[in-house]
């Protein structure tokens, strides 16, 4: 039996987003606020992520500055498990690289975490923009931003 | 109505150009090499020292990866997968690094290339910020957990899960040819009170398409698996998002690949966080990985265009199946 997908018809008043394109005859939502913005910061900031990383690369690699644990030393501890890699070469977890730099590889980890910023950074954007006329997805953005600051935190550790 | 979805169908990149008038030849060096390594491994003779060796030949490890995920990056863009899928079981099962490292890497290549495409599929209305933001706070949400769950398992059980996860993508990829042209207009009541009904250029047909999303809230529960599975093997989660957004919510399928490719972005923001918080985001393992997947994937690009869309599926269908074997061998021991 085939299934019918009813038509339904759209209340103006519960959907207040959204809006006549007259020229197509077709209905559609606005676009969010600040989406352009949200583009654009990811545009630049994964451009001068992958620049950093790449510099970082070659400061760690040639050994331009001393990292906190050598490539020797990490490369024969990696096979073991995460736990037991950072007891064994008694690196800081955590944000704990932040206290080392300027070594190469906190160098390598600055460029990485500067492109995981990029999503956190884009949503408080969106938080911000959507507050006035669009406020469930400035509430969504918000829990999001709480979800990443928990996962960065260090809060949720496992016991390995 | 169903038609054929050819990974041509997705979505080109800007000033793609092709430049190479022999497509196959990359694909075949990254091949020999990929089947040089495991073969050398399962001899037991490796190509370079072993891992008691490895303080002295360090360097040849972070070449060896650039190389290994160049090639990835290459096949990954032709047959259109994410880089995180094939690097996770591939590099896990090759190389003596431990899952936890090669896990978190897989992560940031899948993100770093899903900032990159981010940009242009936001501005071209590729991507829906409208249904993307909902998606994604439940996905992250699990992500933090699996990739949370997959640090506190033993490795040889992420090992055994990773294997049946990638051979069920392979699984995926041979039965899934199918794309449903047949996308919601109107939406259902959820997607009506979140302003999910857009309107969307379609380049190769000149139309203005109008689209909605139907089954929203089971479509957002499948997300928490998709999540918790992305946290905990590291993959990128592409090869599940599009098939929920495009089959089961019936957005088209070029706005479920380019919301999905967005969506990456945030999935894998909050379990990075979690490996790099473990200490398991290594420079020497990350660096070299991402900037091999990256480069590959520019040249894959532009010799996407002069290749063979089937000839190259069907080598990623075999990875995905070779690496899955591979992944469950080493789980079970009998392949270390």
């Amino acid at each position: 039996m085939p299934v019918v997908h009813r038509r339904r018809a759209i209340d103006p008043e519960r959907n207040r987003h959204l809006v006549m394109n007259t020229a197509a005859g077709h209905c559609s939502s606005a676009p969010l606020p600040g989406k352009r913005t949200y583009a654009s910061i990811l545009e630049k900031g994964t451009r001068t992520g992958a620049a950093a990383l790449a510099a970082a690369g070659l400061v760690f690699f040639l050994g331009i500055l001393p990292p906190r644990v050598s490539p020797a030393s990490c490369a024969a501890h990696w096979s073991l498990p995460v736990s037991e890699y950072t007891a064994t070469v008694g690196v800081r977890t955590g944000w704990g690289w932040l206290a080392d730099l300027p070594a190469s590889d906190s160098l390598c980890m600055a460029a990485i975490v500067l492109l995981v910023l990029l999503t956190p950074a884009g949503y408080a954007l969106i938080a911000f923009t959507c507050w006035k006329k669009e406020r469930v997805f400035s509430v969504i953005a918000l829990a999001e931003i709480a979800v990443m600051l928990l996962a960065a935190s260090g809060l949720l550790k496992s016991a390995h | 109505m169903l038609t054929r979805m050819q990974p041509s169908d997705r979505m080109k990149p800007d000033r793609a150009r092709p430049f190479c008038a022999r497509p196959l030849l990359p694909l075949t060096v990254a091949a020999v090499i990929l089947a040089c390594t495991a073969a050398a491994h399962a001899a037991g003779r490796p190509l370079v020292p072993a891992a008691t060796d490895a303080a002295a030949h360090w360097w040849i490890w972070p070449a060896l990866l650039f190389i290994v995920t160049f090639g990835l990056g290459i096949v990954s863009v032709m047959g259109g997968v994410g880089g995180g899928v094939l690097f996770v079981p591939i590099v896990g099962g090759l190389f003596p690094i431990h899952l936890d490292y090669v896990r978190a890497a897989g992560l940031v290549i899948a993100l770093a290339g899903s900032l990159s495409a981010s940009p242009t599929l936001l501005r071209r209305d590729m991507a829906s910020l409208r249904l993307a933001l909902p998606a994604a706070l439940v996905a992250s949400v699990f992500s933090a957990a699996g990739a949370t769950v997959g640090l506190a398992l033993p490795q040889r059980a992420v090992q055994i899960a990773l294997g049946l996860a990638i051979t069920g993508v392979g699984v995926l990829y041979l039965r899934a040819r199918s794309a449903s042209s047949n996308h919601e207009k109107n939406g259902d009541a959820f997607a009506m009170a979140l302003g999910i009904r857009r309107v969307y250029h379609e380049s190769s047909s000149g139309a203005q398409v109008e689209w909605s999303v139907r089954n929203t809230r089971a479509g957002f529960a499948a997300f928490s698996l998709i999540g918790f599975a992305a946290g905990m093997f590291g993959l990128g989660a592409g090869w599940a998002n599009v098939p929920v957004l495009n089959l089961a919510m019936g957005a088209p399928l070029k706005i479920a690949m380019g919301t999905s490719s967005f969506l990456l972005s945030v999935t894998d923001t909050s379990a990075v966080w979690i490996y790099i918080n473990h200490g398991a985001l290594l420079p020497l393992v990350a660096v070299p990985s991402i900037l091999g997947m990256v480069l590959g994937a520019k040249i894959g690009v532009r010799l996407m265009i002069g290749a063979k869309p089937e000839s190259v599926r069907k080598v990623v269908i075999c990875l995905l199946f070779i690496a899955g074997a591979r992944s469950i061998l080493k789980g079970i021991g009998i392949w270390s």
